[in-house]
């Protein structure tokens, strides 16, 4: 949790990013090192996918079309230009927004028959009660606080490398970050104060 | 302006919202199966050092809008190719390349009908505004369907009614779909033979590179080209350069895969 939420916690990511942009150069003729980008990404751009198209299905043909376009683009990806994150997060956002472009929105029952992990329906039930009330409070955020809440806290890229994803500076990440959170407090705690 | 990370206010929401965000079910099969695809297609892709060396000066060139540079470069090498061939076939004698087309579309004949299913994925780069797109499509023939190849042309049999391959009868991605089945009406065209070139391995199997032209109207050329399996004559990749008035206006690549029957 802490590493979510504290920059400095993202130090050791830091350094994985420079190790990353190292095996993003052996990527380009070693599978090998590709299979340890996509063991270290995967989760992360599912997440950010999910979040922001709300279906598990489609979540996962995003991330496969991901990751193909990342390999098909490796070559021209230019080490220290950029770090690895914010390259793989632009094709991760143009996929998302290619997605909305073609009009595929899944209806929110899709993602109720998305199974879950969990053994007993009860559990069951309260995960996707969770994500339907991230999913609510998340929609009341322009577009670019939904990108930057969910590129921070699901994809959990530091504020640098939002910014260079994002091609703005960290301090409108931060101001974009900082009106999303308040606003989604407003929601919550009005939810809470009628419960 | 309070910053999001410090402010205690926020702090509650954020640990809330970051608690939320992480809780996500995956499909660690999915995960498994994306993984396997990739790795295998990074190989095919190592294989196909031409078409690698081409990914890399695309990008180059779009950076430095010089690709009008290229384009009359790579139509003139085709068109070249294609008056060879005329010229050889005017003489009475089969060429090789000839010889090589009429070979493919003997394999192709029994290996088409093999097909049960396919996936395309195509690239599409507008050069313009330098955007790009992916989209895919997955086909998969029901038991009693079936696209065979015959009189060098592609025919689809669906329970009991024939119908010739067009776009039309595409389900998706009407460009692409019959991909593989419109490489055996290109080589039967005998107006714009196609060109032949050796392109390596795919898969451990020997592949060739086959060019084309398609002429539209309003000064439109389309310049195909195809990596084609030798030993199975079913097409693997296949790019499309589209010119107008001699500059790219468009460059798309799709990549092939097949599931037949043993």
């Amino acid at each position: 949790m802490e590493d979510a939420l504290h920059d400095r916690a993202f130090t050791n990511r830091l350094g994985e990013d420079a190790q990353d942009t190292h095996i993003a150069e052996a990527a380009k003729r070693d599978p090998h090192a590709f299979g340890e980008l996509y063991d270290r990404y995967y989760t992360r751009v599912y997440r950010y996918t999910y979040h922001r198209v709300g279906s598990a299905a489609d979540a996962e043909d995003i991330t496969a079309l991901v990751f193909m376009k990342a390999l098909e683009a490796l070559p021209s990806y230019q080490v220290g230009r950029n770090g690895f994150a914010p390259w793989l997060f632009r094709i991760t956002r143009n996929a998302v927004v290619d997605h909305y472009r073609r009009g595929k929105r899944q209806s929110p029952l899709d993602d109720l028959e998305h199974e879950s992990d969990a053994a007993d329906p009860v559990s069951h039930v309260l995960d996707t009660e969770q994500r339907e009330e991230l999913r609510s409070v998340i929609s009341l955020l322009s577009i670019e606080q939904q990108e930057v809440v969910l590129m921070r806290f699901a994809a959990e890229l530091s504020f640098a490398e939002i910014a260079c994803t994002m091609r703005k500076n960290e301090a409108a990440v931060r101001m974009l970050l900082h009106r999303g959170l308040r606003k989604m407090k407003a929601v919550l705690d009005d939810e809470r104060s009628r419960d | 302006m309070n910053d999001p990370v410090t402010d205690s206010d926020l702090l509650a929401t954020t640990q809330r919202v970051a608690e939320l965000a992480r809780r996500v079910d995956m499909n660690p099969q999915h995960k498994a199966r994306l993984r396997q695809e990739l790795l295998r297609r990074h190989q095919e892709l190592s294989a196909e050092p031409t078409q690698r060396a081409a990914g890399m000066l695309w990008p180059r060139l779009t950076r430095l809008k010089r690709l009008t540079l290229v384009a009359p470069t790579a139509l003139a090498a085709a068109v070249a190719c294609s008056i060879l061939v005329w010229a050889l076939q005017i003489t009475g004698h089969q060429s090789p390349q000839a010889a090589e087309a009429a070979r493919l579309s003997r394999v192709l004949s029994y290996t088409v009908p093999s097909v049960t299913r396919w996936t395309v994925q195509v690239t599409l780069r507008e050069v313009r505004d330098n955007a790009a797109s992916v989209q895919s499509c997955s086909v998969l023939l029901k038991p009693d369907e079936r696209v065979y190849v015959a009189n060098r042309r592609a025919y689809f049999y669906s329970y009991g009614k024939w119908f010739a391959v067009t776009r039309a009868t595409a389900k998706c991605l009407p460009d692409w779909q019959w991909g593989f089945a419109e490489l055996a009406v290109r080589l039967a065209d005998r107006d714009h033979p196609p060109d032949f070139r050796p392109a390596g391995e795919v898969n451990g199997q020997p592949a060739e590179q086959i060019s084309y032209i398609v002429n539209k109207p309003h000064s439109v050329q389309v310049v195909m080209t195809a990596l084609v399996d030798k030993r199975t004559g079913l097409v693997r990749r296949l790019q499309r350069l589209t010119i107008e008035s001699g500059k790219v206006t468009e460059q798309a690549s799709a990549n092939y895969g097949y599931q037949r029957m043993p």
